[in-house]
């Protein structure tokens, strides 16, 4: 995506807006934003990627990266008491992801009067400082269990 | 007597909240598959009085199972599920006879009055 067509500030509110609302309501966790500095305890631990990618009329790559702390937190929570099981990470964190970029996603498409859709999220273990090649604006965000980072790559 | 739904999503999670929020009502959970492949073959042995249908599945798309099932059977009453709330898919699903929209996440009332439309 032509990053004239969006400005950063726009964008920032719109992940902002997103990750907020969705982590409340979906996982259950209430996240607030902290700068990078505060957030670079993430890049010492075992960290996990969501990743979608959108087809239409602009390309961007979202993706969430945390600890397996948060990941099973998210699943615990979004099962609500129900025990978990084998697998369960990739199909609830999965889920919370999916609703996540939809609204981001759907927020971009309202906006600019683009249109633009991505497929199932996948989940990947990064590896450490694992990039992407392209421009990327990030977003660190903190919750009782630790630090999450949300990323567009344009 | 309570009327069935078919519900069509790729995530466990969806189909544990509707399970959820349908407890108690006038709904009731026939089936439950997690591909567009799998949701024509079971519509014909169910005949649920109406689907909850995800766009994006693994393989074929909710969009085109939709239109498969309606093209089986035009009265198929098929409510669309999405994430994502403006995009061409919305649009696409009117035109083949979708009888509703719904945006995750979706809340019990939402989807209570949807199933309800839907039935009218």
């Amino acid at each position: 995506m032509d990053d004239t067509i969006l400005c950063l500030a726009d964008l920032s509110e719109i992940l902002d807006t997103a990750m907020k609302d969705i982590s409340v309501r979906v996982a259950g966790l209430k996240v607030h934003s902290v700068l990078e500095e505060e957030a670079r305890t993430l890049s010492k631990k075992e960290i996990y990627s969501l990743v979608i990618s959108t087809q239409g009329d602009y390309s961007i790559s979202i993706v969430l990266s945390t600890d397996a702390k948060i990941l099973y937190t998210i699943t615990s929570n979004m099962k609500r008491g129900r025990a978990l099981e084998e697998g369960d990470i990739p199909i609830y964190a999965g889920e919370f992801f999916n609703i996540l970029c939809g609204h981001i996603v759907s927020t971009i498409n309202i906006k600019q009067h683009i249109r633009a859709r991505f497929g199932i999220p996948v989940l990947k273990r990064r590896t450490e400082q694992a990039k992407f090649g392209r421009t990327s604006h990030r977003h660190f965000y903190r919750c009782q269990e630790g630090i999450m980072e949300l990323e567009i790559i344009f | 007597m309570k009327k069935t739904v078919m519900i069509v999503d790729d995530s466990l999670f969806v189909y544990e909240e509707m399970k959820s929020m349908l407890q108690d009502t006038e709904f009731v959970i026939a089936a439950y598959v997690k591909s567009g492949e799998d949701a024509i073959e079971k519509y014909g042995e169910v005949c649920p009085d109406i689907v909850t249908m995800d766009v994006i599945l693994p393989g074929l798309d909710g969009i085109n199972t939709s239109e498969e099932i309606l093209k089986r059977a035009p009265d198929a009453k098929i409510i669309v599920v999405s994430s994502l709330a403006y995009d061409d898919t919305i649009e696409r699903a009117k035109s083949i006879g979708a009888k509703a929209f719904l945006y995750k996440p979706i809340g019990k009332k939402a989807l209570i009055d949807a199933l309800n439309d839907a039935l009218a």
